[in-house]
């Protein structure tokens, strides 16, 4: 097989790369209903970029 | 003190269903979907024609595990040095088929000198626990425990 080139991503990037992959998964698997699919997955995302994001904001202080 | 009193309260709640004693009759078929599932991401859903899920579940694994590999993330091998590493190759193992095409991209090996490498690993790992959520969630589908 070819050797595929490199994928370079910053943190936030591979972050919400993340996010959005799970919160998708979970919403197809979680809900039935396409609407309540929607709503899951925006909340899930929300959910995660905003934990992520205040995580991040909280460990600053002690990051160097 | 006093011994605790031997006689139930009730003698129906002694009747044991005889449902509970013989297994259900699709339990095999379930194992078999969940196992589907757990060897080729998504199979376990499109087995019993539930589509989207099988295509989601297909697509999340998929570029989970492309993204970390070539990320050149940690693909965790069974000569493992401690436990860490023994737990990241269960991780991994639960992309089922994946491993090996996360193991055939990833030609030059990890690098988790970088964060980059770091991030991947986290994803491979991401991808195999996702997996082996979805091939859980096959299987409870075919009992009819479905969402």
């Amino acid at each position: 097989m070819t050797p595929v080139p490199p994928l370079e991503l910053t943190h936030f990037q591979a972050f919400l790369l993340f996010a959005v992959v799970i919160s998708v998964a979970f919403g197809f698997l979680g809900r039935r209903r396409p609407k309540d699919r929607v709503k899951y997955i925006l909340w899930s995302l929300f959910l995660f970029l905003l934990v992520g994001i205040g995580v991040g904001w909280a460990m600053f202080p002690f990051s160097r | 003190m006093n011994e605790p009193s031997q006689i139930p309260a009730n003698d129906a709640t002694q009747a044991t269903p005889s449902t509970n004693a013989a297994p259900a009759p699709g339990e095999s078929r379930a194992v078999a979907f969940g196992i589907a599932g757990w060897l080729l991401p998504g199979l376990g859903h499109a087995l019993q024609r539930m589509w989207g899920r099988a295509l989601v579940v297909f697509f999340a694994v998929g570029l989970l595990v492309y993204a970390g590999a070539s990320m050149r993330g940690n693909v965790f091998t069974r000569q493992g040095a401690d436990a860490f590493d023994t737990l990241g190759y269960i991780a991994d193992m639960g992309t089922g088929g994946f491993y090996l095409f996360a193991r055939a991209i990833e030609t030059k090996g990890a690098d988790v000198s970088h964060a980059d490498g770091d991030y991947g690993t986290r994803l491979l790992a991401t991808a195999g626990v996702l997996n082996l959520l979805a091939a859980l969630h096959a299987y409870e589908a075919a009992r009819g425990h479905k969402a």
